[in-house]
């Protein structure tokens, strides 16, 4: 043991020490025919490991070290990697690996570009399986890790090699698989040669026969590549379906092997997803009356009548007790009867109706379970006109059969449920099934810990949907009068000492969602559950000391994200009325966040919380900035934990809004935060735009004495401002909008908060005795500056509802400020007009963002006037 | 292990189904709470400050901009989807039916859309039939189906100028409604035609030719005040624009018109009359002293008091005082002679409303500014019996009070005013409580804005030279001859003149206490 350990200490070391060096005694090992396979096996993996990594920088950092190895030493280790291809030993197994690995860093900077042909010449000539079973696993390994830009000039040859291989004149099963595989990898980038008729048509082919293999491997290996040519090219498969695979999918899924069953369901689950895509495409194009560029094939409403029977029958085919990641056909025919219910809507109901009567009082829990199941699946997509009745009918038999013996039974009924009071609540009628359904949820709550999750999601359902989201303020709700006894069996639950399939954390979750939907009448018992919250928040931190091992602490920290949770919610319903517990709450606060706790995600809890209260007390939150800043401030200071940083500088900005002017006192050592944040490295770069709207939050509340600020933060704004995303770039186009949204609510802050009832004269008048306004014209030099970015941006075609909605709306304050002044020449450009009218009447956009449009053309057009 | 990974990929689209099978909103690990939780969080942060950002949005608008603005009318709703072409078709079969009812759906329901206009309406609008279909339904002479196409026609003219100009061709239709007896009708014809105004010089123009402006006064004679508001909305932004041919209005009568709506009115109709004589009061001095003649200025200061508690709605009186103290002195006499005006004015100097603080000081400053102008130009015509006046209604303390404290663009109004006291000579400069303002002055000196510096730098000037202490005084401030030394090497030659004659004469390089003093 010892020795090994001293092995591995060594090794390490000198990988971090001479790379190059290191490489090459693996290699050593790893191509030496006369070592112990193991061995060789275990080097070639160690080799593999030095290679890649699933995180990015360190990604790099390994291609980077890679690549600087010496041409020789490099070149070496291939041709070694690449001669186990034909080993007899286990070590073959790890050199597709390795070779893969090399592959991924060299394909792209152009090295090795003799692998792909020594490989497409390996599965055409070589007379060994071996090595043409190696050489395709190989191919498919690059395939799927590798840029498809970079293989696309190898695309054909690939592709010939790959379906060469996976033929039925293939006599070796071990290398027809690889070629599958290979082939399910490299779907992606042979998009041309999919295009072409005569390509894809033996393709297809290849794939067909291939399902009809002896071999379960091989026709599982089919299937797969079926479903995924379905979700890639579902357009090019309407003459295919007729010829082929409608037949092939469904004697799939009466496979007696349940692999080839389960991808037979997923190919129709497939067939469903792109399907509902497609209606969503033609809807769009309906609304803007144009014609979609492509159309559903309705391949599923045709099939339904062959495939509803076989999907209904598996329904009955659960195991005893599933585990929670099991995936079996049941599970998967009933994800599959969703997605068909949403698709072909309607046409579903006459064929699952009679499965589910005829079965819903079976003795045997199987065929109840599968008539539940099947009814709760189908309850969205047909029109709610088809299904009220039905469900008016069945809710007294769901709500009795929360009684049923079989725990099984009980969890989908509960599931059904909730998904009736999520969809179709207006069948749940107060006077008639609420009390039952809510005394049959509460019961529940006290069964099994596997259906009370399903318990409290029903509950959670009822009191989102019942509640007036609009009218936060209702004096009273349906369920006010249930409000007392739920809480009391939610918080019964809680009370246990475990999380048994999640039930504590649901109940939690339960008690937030009941306490933030609650009426006016419910207040008083809103403030008992922040009572009892708290008081439980102050019995974790008593026993705080006394946690032994990593489990009890772990449970310990989730017990206390959860109580936070809800205490959050409680003073964000009650706002102002908090005051009377909040020096309480306050002090639970700072004990968590002084205590030595170094978990991250309490801390980030209680602020959270902290935000919520001094949201709810405004100025009156002042009392408790003097013990709360150097925590505010030490968080502020701590880049490398980004989220606590985050929800830091989320605060300055509760800060701001709640004390007004009586923030500057502040705003020397917030500025300085903020400026050395949006400068760090080390930050994760998601936070810096919320700095940016933060900077705005500061100038809105204190006005004119942000002047001494001013510079600065316009130098700031005009660098981030430049930032410009990569067309190609998703996640950087997210990023930059977020980044520009942030500028964008800043340049709204200090416009707002400087020029707030005064006028910006571009060029200040200097002799005339006009009213001059000091602060507005601390900001007159930066306005074309702001006009250029902002045009900048408003012509940028990927920019967000809320992008738009706080461009137009600075668009407004601008004309406000420049009204009847020199500045009027700035809207008389058309991509203001154009913007408004865009943000106006574009449906992509949403009603508050109309809104803020409008208001923002009435005062363009009175600037323009004036 | 790479072979996980590429099973894990094989599986990635089952695992999306997976996740589906029973899928409820619970989260299902502590990460996803978390982010959850997150979310949240900063969902309600954005919303606090749209919250905030808005309510100081719309804060800003007349109620007609917030009627336009908002879309709603008498609990109509605004068409909430876009309509397209063949929509649009469908309309515009409708508006041809030989059925009242049809036509009349049709036509309230595209006043609705043309609020917001969807690009095929707004073809509809531009290019297509819709302002013929809208006049045929106005020469019909059903009154229902007249009142709803004008109703269309005012979202039309609150459109962007190509939705404008179209309108336009309905003019002559909405004039003649005018003059009718239906109050409805009127009040929308009125507000089409003020939206028409607001576009342009060249569409106010048009509707002057088309006999616009008699009419709308004689609306003023109607007893009721929305259809009063309204004509006073048309003609406030008739007589916007330099060519807006004011004697017009005057000649129309429209002077003992609206004064007759300044007695025992409500502060909503006194404000709109107001916007109309703060147009006609930037004129020209001409009509001003018509109006004056006509004995307008008892009438505006009697509503002083009312409007004190109304915020901003004060602001079109205030502005008419000030065009009024603009003019010749005579007219800032007669407003003096009301024995209420000074002290009304210097109590909107204190008003909480910013704007109204802002141009109260501004009125002040005009009336105390006659002569200080004229001391720059080296003519002599002093009024002291103006000042005493403002003195006597108690305007020093608060001009002090103001000067000394609170923002720099409010103080510096009040350091105008005060200036132009100072001005007036030892006397005055004497009177001033300069210990307390000396401080807030040489701030100004210290700024980098010419005109602040310059306002600085007139008030040093006067102390210096006339009041006896005045040099002890600046000694006794730190920095404050370094603050008037750093002028000297300012690139605006006017005020690095007057600094160095200061310098020079009075803290020259013989004077050797000041010599200490600034190296101490």
């Amino acid at each position: 043991q010892s020795i090994r350990e001293d092995a591995t200490a060594k090794l390490e070391q000198m990988s971090r020490e001479n790379y190059a060096a290191y490489v090459a005694v693996l290699n050593q090992v790893f191509a030496s025919e006369q070592a112990d396979g193991t061995l060789r096996q275990l080097a070639g993996l160690a080799l593999k490991n030095s290679l890649v990594a699933k995180e990015n920088v360190r990604k790099e950092e390994y291609a980077q070290r890679w690549l600087s190895v010496d041409q020789g030493v490099r070149s070496e280790i291939k041709q070694a990697a690449l001669r186990t291809f034909g080993s007899a030993g286990i070590a073959r197994s790890t050199a597709p690996q390795v070779v893969s690995a090399i592959a991924e860093i060299e394909l792209p900077t152009n090295q090795w570009s003799e692998l792909i042909p020594t490989l497409l010449d390996n599965v055409t000539n070589q007379e060994s399986a071996l090595q043409r079973q190696a050489s395709l696993q190989t191919l498919g390994y690059i395939c799927e890790s590798t840029e498809p830009m970079v293989l696309a000039i190898n695309a054909n040859e690939i592709l010939t090699a790959v379906v060469q291989g996976a033929r039925k004149e293939e006599t070796n099963d071990d290398v027809r698989i690889e070629a599958l595989h290979a082939l399910y990898n490299s779907l992606e980038f042979i998009r041309a040669n999919f295009d072409r008729e005569g390509e894809r048509n033996f393709i297809m082919q290849v794939v067909c026969e291939a399902t009809q293999s002896s071999d379960e491997r091989i026709q599982l290996a089919a299937f797969e590549c079926l479903v995924r040519i379905m979700h890639l090219y579902y357009d090019k498969m309407r003459f295919y379906m007729e010829k082929a695979l409608f037949g092939l999918t469904v004697l799939g899924m009466n496979s007696e092997h349940q692999g080839v069953a389960l991808q037979a369901v997923e190919f129709w689950s497939t067939v469903c997803d792109e399907e509902l895509e497609l209606q969503e495409e033609a809807n769009e194009a309906f609304e803007v009356g144009e014609q979609p560029e492509r159309v559903s094939f309705d391949f599923a409403k045709t099939a339904a009548p062959e495939i509803l029977p076989v999907l209904l029958w598996m329904l009955t085919q659960q195991e005893e007790d599933a585990d929670e990641d099991e995936w079996n056909i049941a599970m998967a025919a009933g994800t599959c009867l969703a997605l068909l219910a949403q698709t072909i809507t309607d046409h579903i109901v006459p064929p699952v109706i009679p499965f589910v009567e005829s079965n819903i009082q079976s003795t045997e829990w199987r065929y109840r379970e599968a008539a539940v199941m099947a009814f709760g699946s189908i309850l969205e997509g047909p029109n709610p006109q088809i299904l009220t009745p039905l469900v008016n009918q069945a809710l007294p038999t769901l709500i009795n059969m929360m009684r049923d013996p079989d725990v099984n039974v009980k969890d989908t009924v509960t599931w059904t449920l909730g998904r009736v009071s999520d969809v179709l609540v207006e069948c749940i009628k107060p006077d008639i099934h609420l009390p039952q359904l809510v005394s049959a949820l509460v019961l529940g709550l006290e069964d099994n810990p596997r259906i009370v999750g399903n318990c409290c999601w029903s509950l959670m359902n009822l009191a989102e949907q019942l509640s007036n989201a609009d009218d936060t303020d209702q004096e009273t709700s349906p369920l006010s009068r249930y409000f007392e006894g739920v809480i009391t069996a939610l918080l019964r639950i809680t009370d246990r000492p475990d999380n048994e399939a999640n039930s504590r954390t649901s109940a939690y979750e339960a008690i937030s969602t009941f306490v933030s939907t609650a009426a006016k009448d419910c207040y008083p018992n809103i403030e008992k559950v922040a009572i009892t919250v708290l008081e439980r928040l102050e019995h974790t931190l008593s026993v705080q000391n006394q946690l032994i091992g990593s489990d009890e602490q772990n449970a310990h920290y989730e017990l206390q994200s959860n109580l936070l949770s809800v205490l959050t919610s409680c003073v964000r319903k009650l706002g102002k009325n908090i005051s009377s517990i909040a020096d309480r709450i306050m002090t639970v606060f700072l004990q968590i966040l002084n205590s030595q706790s170094k978990h991250s995600t309490t801390k980030e809890d209680v602020f959270i919380g902290v935000g919520a209260l001094i949201s709810a007390l405004e100025a009156d939150f002042g009392r408790y900035l003097e013990p709360f800043m150097p925590i505010l401030y030490s968080a502020l200071q701590h880049p490398e934990e980004y989220q606590l940083c985050g929800i830091a500088i989320g605060l300055i900005g509760d800060i701001c809004r709640a004390l007004g002017e009586n923030a500057v006192q502040y705003c020397n050592a917030f500025m300085e935060l903020l400026v050395q944040n949006l400068q760090s490295p080390v930050l994760h770069r998601n936070v810096k735009p919320a700095i940016l709207s933060c900077l705005g939050d500061i100038a809105l509340a204190i006005g004119g004495q942000f002047e001494s600020y001013l510079n600065v933060t316009m130098m700031v704004l005009q660098q981030a401002g430049n930032m410009r995303a990569d067309k190609t770039n998703l996640d950087m186009i997210e990023y930059v909008n977020q980044l520009h949204e942030g500028n964008v609510e800043a340049y709204v802050g200090i416009v707002q908060g400087l020029a707030s009832g005064g006028k910006i004269f571009v060029q200040p008048q200097l002799t005339e005795r006009l009213p001059f306004h000091y602060e507005a014209a601390l900001i007159a030099p930066y306005v074309p500056g702001m006009f250029t970015f902002l045009s900048i941006v408003a012509e940028d075609e990927y920019k967000s509802d809320t992008l738009v909605r706080s461009l137009v709306g600075l668009i407004g304050d601008l004309a406000d400020a420049l009204y009847g002044t020199d500045g009027k020449q700035f809207f008389q450009v058309d991509w203001i007009t154009q913007t408004l009218r865009e943000a106006r009447s574009s449906r992509h956009y949403s009603q508050s963002t109309k809104e803020v449009a409008r208001w923002a053309k009435e005062m363009v057009k009175r600037t323009l006037q004036s | 292990m790479k072979t996980e990974t590429q099973a894990e990929k094989r599986k990635s689209i089952s695992e999306l189904h997976r996740s589906r099978y029973k899928r409820n909103s619970i989260s299902k690990t502590n990460e996803e709470s978390r982010r959850r939780r997150l979310a949240i969080d900063q969902a309600l942060r954005r919303k606090h400050r749209e919250q905030l950002i808005t309510a100081k949005r719309f804060r800003h608008l007349t109620q007609k901009e917030e009627y336009e603005s908002a879309g709603e009318d008498d609990g109509d709703y605004p068409v909430n989807y876009e309509l397209n072409t063949h929509d649009i078709s469908k309309l515009e079969e409708e508006l041809k039916s030989s059925s009242h009812e049809v036509r009349l759906d049709a036509v309230k329901f595209l006043g609705r859309a043309l609020f917001d206009p969807s690009k095929a309406v707004h073809d509809f609008v531009v290019d297509g039939d819709c302002i013929n279909l809208l006049t045929q339904l106005l020469t019909a002479g059903d009154p229902d189906e007249q009142l709803q196409a004008v109703v269309g026609i005012t979202n039309i003219a609150a459109g962007s100028y190509d939705f404008c100009i179209k309108a336009t061709s309905t003019i002559p239709y909405l004039v003649s409604y005018l003059k009718e007896s239906n109050v409805a009708l009127q009040d929308h014809s009125a507000w089409a035609l003020g939206n028409m105004a607001v576009e342009s010089d060249e569409i106010r123009s048009m509707l002057r030719k088309n006999g616009v402006l008699q009419p709308l006064v004689n609306l003023l004679d109607s007893s009721d005040s929305n259809l009063v508001q309204t004509a006073c909305f048309a003609l406030s932004n008739l007589a916007r624009g330099p060519n807006a041919h004011l004697e017009e209005f005057l000649q129309a009568g429209i002077g003992p018109k609206l004064a007759s709506h300044l007695i025992n009115n409500t502060p909503d109709t006194v404000t709109e009359i107001c916007w109309v004589l703060s147009y006609l009061t930037a004129g020209s001095d001409q009509f001003i002293g018509q109006l004056l003649n006509e004995g307008i200025a008892p009438l505006l200061v009697q509503n002083m008091e009312p409007l004190h508690s109304q915020g901003a709605l004060a602001l079109p009186l205030i502005r008419t005082f000030g065009n009024i103290a603009s003019g010749p002195d005579d007219y800032t006499d007669i407003l003096i002679k009301e024995q209420i005006f000074l002290p009304g004015i210097i109590s909107f100097c204190q008003s909480d409303c910013r704007p109204v603080k802002k141009e109260s000081l501004w009125v002040l400053s005009n009336i105390t500014a006659s002569v200080a102008y004229a001391i720059f130009s080296h003519t002599i015509s002093r009024r002291p019996e103006v000042l005493e006046k403002v003195i006597q209604a108690g305007a020093i303390p608060i001009l002090t009070e103001i000067a000394s404290h609170t923002n720099f663009d409010i103080r510096k109004e009040a350091a105008f005013s005060l200036t132009n006291i100072a001005c007036h000579g030892t006397k005055y400069i004497q009177a001033l409580p300069n210990n307390v303002l000396l401080p807030g002055y040489l701030e100004f000196v210290r700024s980098e804005d010419p005109e602040l510096i310059k306002l600085g730098l007139t008030y040093l000037q006067l102390l210096l030279t006339h009041v006896p202490e005045g040099k002890s005084l600046m000694q006794s401030i730190p920095d404050s001859i370094l603050a008037l030394e750093s002028v000297t090497v300012s690139t605006h030659s006017d005020l690095c003149r007057t600094a160095s004659v200061l310098m020079d004469t009075y803290f020259g390089e013989n004077n050797e206490g000041v010599e200490q003093d600034i190296l101490a």
